[in-house]
């Protein structure tokens, strides 16, 4: 175990100065320099100090001597023989390139990855939604299973502080009694001199921004937030959606030479097979069907119909037979027959869908599921642009396809998980047949809003230092209206222009960017009253 | 952000709705209506329509406040420290308004730009004069 731990803390720490930004020229292009050597504020980084006092009380000396080691060599050709360049290096693992691009040339097994599902020929958004429910039922245990793992390896909490301002070394500080190890990062930019971000991970805790000013943001985050993916696939059976997630432990290195832990993968995807049908059995019985669907529900997640009968809802192929009658399937308020098909039949992700849909509006607040945004624009903070002005370029180039590199699909859903996290709040009151794991949102109150969330609404600017990303977010919504608006089938996919709907008007980019002067001349007073405005105008 | 083309139709859209809010004497008209006159504004502008701008701005005009309207607003004097009211000649600043978008020659456009912008343009604008 201590060895284990010993590479475990390496590959959490393997890049721990790359936040200093410093970057070189050389004949093959840029070099974002992190190792020893660097210069700081006239002095030379020293892995073996900056790291060797914090993780004393976790590792032994020779391990920190390892674990150094193993950071210095991290690069070239170490694939065979240093676990953290077999992880990233695509000749090993290459996981690094799951966040880097949508579709890995590999195949994802060979990856360290497990593919919890394979969704295919989802058509109606009742299909999408069933999905996204089952993919943050997942992550919700997933975390657990990766808390767990983590906290035997010495790690409950970690704590990732970006201060903006002067150029200073990283301060690691590991708390032996909370199992928690802080970062702290200090970030060279006069642009943003003074802001503080801090992101939280660990296993009780779900995305949420904890507090929001304009100098100070606090994130927290699940550690399955990052380490679990949701992505669009295409293959000969058209678009595919793959549900993956880390395989923690994959790596056996005994000091020289790396192997492979099939046990661990083959222990990691067993816990993730369960997790699975524990998932699909609870979504089924928090709307108590009358019939289950456990035999066949994964079967038309992944593409499989049976049936002669046809879906009322989508069209898939389908031998359940439903009675439609207002006191059946149809809620006395339900008016929406146009949208529906002829017949009497339904399959088991519309009836799910359908059923859940029913029952998030009778909570009355929204239910949404970000999706991964979209970006729309990207710019290199001008500061950061000055600093290699002597080059006649800089390192990083939005023309280049860059964005992806940097920004990966986590991050995507992160960030428009964050802008839809400044129009709503989360609710409390719920019911008990929900499963935990289902969070609930309400529009926020004009008293409740802040400054920030106002303005982050409206520009949707996010700083990924030294990128400004302007992003258009995405999501999965159902329910929209309060229990006293006439039923509707409402569970859409918000994508494209329209950020939110409004029973006067929808929200789009379009309409957000005419609102973009006035956050620059913003009286402090006046943004709950813009809000409130906003939300009169619109019908929110 | 506004992008660069659409910065004139903007400001113009901008100066449109404000010359409309100031001609409308909504003192005059029902309390309900004086409450909720940003709604019923941007309800009006999109439900409008005209061949060229004058005839928009007064179809506007007409579907809130029939055929009564400001020709002349008293405004405090904008100088710090001056308290004296000045009067604003709205049918002249109408008269140069309607000048200047006829001479920029794109009328349509503008008002494709503010009918289908209305609602953030209104926003905007009672924000700007501290009213939302």
């Amino acid at each position: 175990m201590p060895a284990i731990r010993c590479h475990f803390f390496a590959g959490l720490l393997h890049d721990v100065l790359k936040p200093l930004l410093k970057f070189k020229k050389g004949r093959k292009g840029w070099y974002w320099l992190h190792l020893d050597g660097l210069e700081v504020g006239g002095t030379k980084a020293n892995l073996e100090e900056i790291l060797g006092q914090s993780l004393s009380t976790i590792l032994s000396e020779n391990e920190v001597k390892l674990l150094v080691q193993l950071i210095r060599q991290h690069h070239g050709d170490a694939v065979k023989y240093n676990p953290i360049t077999y992880a990233e290096n695509e000749k090993g693992l290459g996981i690094a390139i799951i966040e880097a691009a949508l579709i890995p040339r590999k195949d994802l097994k060979d990856m360290g990855l497990c593919t919890c599902i394979e969704a295919k020929g989802l058509t109606h958004p009742y299909h999408f939604f069933v999905l996204t429910l089952i993919y943050q039922g997942i992550k919700y245990y997933l975390n657990k299973v990766y808390d767990e793992i983590f906290s035997s390896l010495g790690l409950t909490r970690l704590i990732v502080e970006y201060n903006f301002g002067s150029e200073k070394l990283p301060e690691i500080q590991y708390d032996d009694e909370k199992l928690s190890l802080i970062l702290r990062y200090h970030v060279p930019s006069t642009l943003y001199k003074g802001l503080k971000v801090v992101h939280e991970y660990g296993g009780n805790v779900f995305f949420n921004i904890e507090e929001a000013k304009a100098e100070y943001i606090k994130i927290q985050h699940a550690w399955s937030d990052v380490l679990t993916f949701l992505i669009p696939s295409p293959s000969v059976d058209g678009l595919t959606y793959k549900m993956l997630c880390v395989i923690p432990g994959i790596i056996v290195y005994n000091g020289k030479d790396i192997s492979t832990n099939d046990d661990a993968k083959r222990s990691f995807e067993s816990k993730v097979q369960y997790i699975v049908k524990s998932v699909l059995a609870e979504i089924q019985e928090s709307i108590k069907l009358d019939r289950s669907y456990n035999e066949v529900l994964l079967d038309y997640v992944e593409g499989n119909e049976q049936g002669d009968a046809s879906c009322i809802f989508c069209g898939k192929k389908t031998n359940r037979k439903i009675r439609l009658s207002r006191k059946r399937l149809l809620s006395e308020k339900f008016t929406d027959y146009h949208r529906i098909r002829i017949g009497e039949s339904v399959c088991p992700l519309c009836h799910i869908g359908f059923q859940y849909e029913e029952l998030l509006r009778e909570q009355g607040p929204a239910f949404y599921l970000s999706l991964p945004c979209e970006i729309s624009s990207v710019e290199v903070a001008d500061d950061f642009k000055q600093r290699y002005l002597g080059y006649g370029e800089y390192p990083l180039n939005p023309e280049e396809g860059m964005v992806f590199s940097v920004l990966g699909l986590f991050t995507m859903q992160l960030m428009s998980d964050a802008w839809y996290s400044s129009l709503l709040k989360e609710v409390n009151k719920r019911s008990s047949s929900l499963p935990t794991w289902i969070r609930l949102y309400t529009l926020r109150k004009q008293k409740d809003m802040e400054e920030f969330y106002v303005k982050f609404l409206i520009n949707r600017r996010v700083v990924i230092y030294p990128l400004i990303v302007k992003i258009r977010p995405k999501a999965l919504v159902s329910s929209y209206g309060d229990r006293k608006k006439k039923f509707v089938l409402n569970t859409e996919i918000l994508e494209g222009h329209t950020l939110w709907r409004g029973s006067e008007l929808d929200i789009t980019e379009e309409h957000l960017d005419v609102l973009e002067p006035l956050t620059n001349t913003f009286k402090s007073s006046l943004y709950k009253k813009v809000y409130g405005t906003l939300v009169n105008l619109y019908g929110l | 952000m506004v992008s660069e083309s659409n910065q004139d139709a903007d400001s113009l859209a901008i100066e449109f709705l404000k010359l409309v809010n100031d001609i409308i004497p909504w003192r005059d008209l029902p309390s309900e209506m004086r409450q909720d006159k940003w709604r019923i504004l941007a309800k009006r502008v999109m439900a409008s329509s005209g061949d060229d701008i004058q005839e928009f701005l007064h179809n506007i005009i007409k579907s809130i406040a029939g055929d009564s309207f400001y020709v002349t607003r008293s405004e405090r004097g904008k100088e710090e420290g001056k308290g004296e009211e000045e009067r604003r000649r709205l049918g002249k600043e109408l008269e140069e308004y309607l000048k200047k978008v006829k001479s920029i020659g794109k009328e349509k456009e503008l008002i494709d730009y503010i009918k289908s912008r209305a609602i953030p343009l209104i926003i905007r604008l009672s924000a700007e004069g501290g009213e939302t």
